[in-house]
């Protein structure tokens, strides 16, 4: 089946972020190389070398289309629109298969069956419901932001993978917007044509997968000392999209419904994160300055 | 035993007609169920059609009568849509749905393969990149897949995703695209979501039409063509929703749509056009505006205190609250409202254009600095030179 590695994106001021999901992969799969890929620049702020990830920066990536992007894009735009040109990147360093996990998770798990669903398909992709929800105006909101999650996204070296890839990145290039009317969610909703261009997609319906505020109120999480359980399956993935370690009280600001309170087991979860979060140096990263963006003519 | 079934107001009867024909030239063996979205009100006689008119009373449509009245004919067709192929389960084993405007040019046996095989069965818009980035986010903002073909097999996934979406589509058939809406069709994108094992036909002869029609120019291999939004009345044209496609860039498909609008009008088009659509009439007669079709919408669960909405009590209800000067006002701003967010619209792509163009100015300036600077370097340099050579020189000047 080949080896794999998984890779991540961050600003400097989300390096923390990046840390603890590289660190609590490599917890459960040691013999896995994590990428990350600095959507910034270093400028001494941090020593590449000390990190628990191997770091990659926009212009190693090679490829032409990232040079005007940092400049066309916000910090978060230009973020998720490296997504594919990092994953096509990783993959080009030799490995069988690639997942993408956004800097905002935490690995609580065995990723390797969620894996291996790669040995027979292109691309892997777990969508933001499983089952239909009792309402139709949670469902509309995950209409507007696409059916898929883009923060847990894996692909296999076949031909239609790539070639999905490549057109992924060249939407990437100039239509990374937040404008839900428009049809555009980021990075997102480009997913929701996955079927349309790929033969063999599968679609993880393990419910410890990408566990976060979308879903939480449908799945129950239970505790058993450190071992965490989303429906009586293994927790293999939590997601923290929003989450705000200044107001742990609330789970995510997308969605203030949902707090400590009414989380209840998984809030324990959401406790480990805060603490790792803090010793990942969280709120020394959370000030460094993001140094790419929109610019002026450069000086005469 | 599998089914086809269409959906059609009466005035759309001479569509189903031509697909009806279409469909038994090349599958005599499968029997068409056209589903009538209206009242016959006598004007054709249903035993003499070459297919099973189903009345609309037949489709086991909760609260009916509120369906009809909240819903436009075209959201009211859209909606009914899983409520026909849920009937048409309970006797038999397979359902094909299919747009009342389609007609079939060759063998459908590998699509009808596979809707055997799978819960359910999509085709989507597109079957692999190469749209230009409008287009692809018309699909994104319409639905991925097309609502014109729906396949589905009788199995618990089946029973399970057309009961959740005839629920969506009692209320939320609606065409909102900035709400996440469109009639029934954008609730076909979590079909992967929420059905294992779903069937997605991606074979380019099927569902051909006016957005992928340039993508697959070979018309003989076209076995299913779906004439969205062509008006048999204007041939000219080829679809009512994207005036400025125009037939030239359709290639054979010009052809095909004007034989296909010769033959609606020779099964009656100009007979039928007319005809009313009986749930746009109170039971006295009086038009519904779209107004108190509105009003109605908002009422919510209050509506149910009227008994029937086309009756006497819900008319001079609404008509007390609906001024028509106010309908006409809002109709108004409305149009002005959407042709404000059109040229915004505009506005936007010029505006990504030109920072496109900006970014590649900014790339060349760059170059040209580099290169006027190097330009600037040279001359300091032969300055240099000249100024050490007169140095060097003016002793010499003198002598």
């Amino acid at each position: 089946m080949g080896t794999w590695a998984i890779c991540t994106i961050a600003a400097k001021r989300n390096l923390a972020l990046g840390r603890v999901v590289c660190r609590s992969f490599q917890r459960h799969h040691p013999n896995v190389p994590a990428y990350l890929l600095l959507a910034d620049r270093v400028d001494g702020y941090f020593d590449p070398a000390a990190e628990p990830f191997r770091m990659v920066l926009p212009d190693e990536l090679g490829m032409p289309e990232i040079g005007g992007m940092s400049e066309r894009y916000s910090q978060q735009e230009f973020s998720y629109a490296l997504t594919p040109f990092l994953m096509d990147w990783v993959r080009r360093q030799g490995f069988a298969r690639v997942l993408f996990l956004k800097e905002e998770s935490l690995v609580t798990g065995d990723l390797g069956p969620v894996m291996d669903l790669l040995s027979e398909a292109s691309l892997l992709l777990t969508p933001h419901l499983l089952r239909p929800l009792s309402e139709a105006a949670r469902e509309q909101n995950i209409l507007q932001c696409g059916t898929f999650n883009c923060g847990f996204v894996g692909m296999a070296d076949t031909a239609e993978a790539v070639r999905f890839v490549r057109w992924w990145q060249g939407r990437m290039a100039t239509h990374c917007h937040y404008d839900p009317a428009a049809g555009m969610h980021f990075e997102q909703r480009w997913l929701d044509l996955a079927h349309s261009y790929v033969d063999r997609v599968a679609v993880v319906r393990d419910p410890g997968v990408n566990v976060a505020h979308w879903n939480l109120p449908e799945r129950v999480v239970t505790l058993e000392g450190d071992a965490i359980r989303v429906d009586g399956q293994p927790g293999r993935l939590f997601r923290f999209s929003g989450y705000d370690p200044d107001h742990p009280e609330f789970a995510t600001r997308y969605f203030t419904r949902l707090t400590k309170k009414s989380l209840g087991p998984a809030a324990a979860v959401f406790a480990r994160y805060h603490e790792e979060l803090l010793a990942a140096g969280w709120a020394e990263t959370r000030v460094w300055p993001y140094a790419l963006g929109p610019k002026g003519l450069p000086p005469a | 035993m599998m089914a086809v079934a269409t959906l059609v107001a009466k005035n759309y009867l001479p569509f189903a007609r031509v697909l009806a024909e279409s469909l038994h030239r090349w599958h005599p063996e499968l029997p068409l169920f056209v589903a009538l979205m209206d009242e016959p009100e006598g004007r054709f006689d249903p035993a003499g059609e070459a297919f099973t008119v189903v009345k609309a009373e037949e489709l086991a449509i909760p609260n009916r009568r509120d369906f009809c009245f909240r819903y436009t004919r075209r959201e009211a067709l859209s909606a009914a849509k899983p409520h026909l192929i849920s009937a048409l389960l309970e006797d038999f084993e397979s359902v094909l749905f299919l747009d009342a405007d389609m007609i079939v040019l060759g063998d459908l046996s590998p699509l009808l393969e596979r809707v055997f095989q799978h819960p359910l069965t999509l085709t989507p818009h597109a079957i692999r990149p190469g749209l230009p980035v409008e287009a692809e986010l018309n699909i994104l903002q319409c639905g991925v897949y097309n609502g014109g073909v729906v396949g589905a097999s009788r199995s618990a996934a089946a029973a399970e995703f057309l009961g959740w979406w005839r629920d969506r589509t009692k209320e939320h058939c609606r065409y909102s695209i900035a709400e996440g809406l469109h009639l029934d069709q954008r609730w076909l994108d979590f079909a992967p979501s929420l059905v294992p094992g779903l069937g997605v036909e991606r074979d380019p002869a099927y569902n051909v039409a006016y957005w992928n029609v340039a993508e697959r120019p070979d018309a003989a291999a076209w076995r299913l063509f779906h004439c969205s939004g062509f008006d048999p009345e204007r041939p000219d044209q080829v679809c009512r929703y994207w005036p400025a496609k125009q037939m030239a860039e359709v290639g054979e498909a010009r052809a095909l749509l004007q034989e296909y609008g010769a033959k609606v009008l020779a099964a009656g088009y100009r007979e039928t056009r007319g005809w009313p659509y009986s749930y746009d009439y109170f039971a006295n007669g009086e038009i519904i505006s779209p107004g108190a079709r509105e009003a109605y919408g908002r009422l919510g669960r209050a509506a149910g205190y009227f008994g029937d909405p086309f009756g006497t009590e819900m008319r001079e209800w609404l008509a007390e609250r609906i001024d028509p000067r106010q309908e006409e006002a809002i109709r108004q701003w409305r149009e002005a409202a959407e042709a404000r967010l059109e040229k915004l619209r505009e506005a936007n792509v010029i505006l990504r254009d030109q920072q496109v163009e900006l970014d590649r100015l900014r790339n060349e300036l760059a170059g040209e600095r580099e290169l006027v600077q190097w330009h600037a370097a040279q001359a300091a340099m032969f300055e240099r030179a000249a100024e050490e050579r007169r140095v060097l020189l003016e002793p010499l000047a003198g002598s």
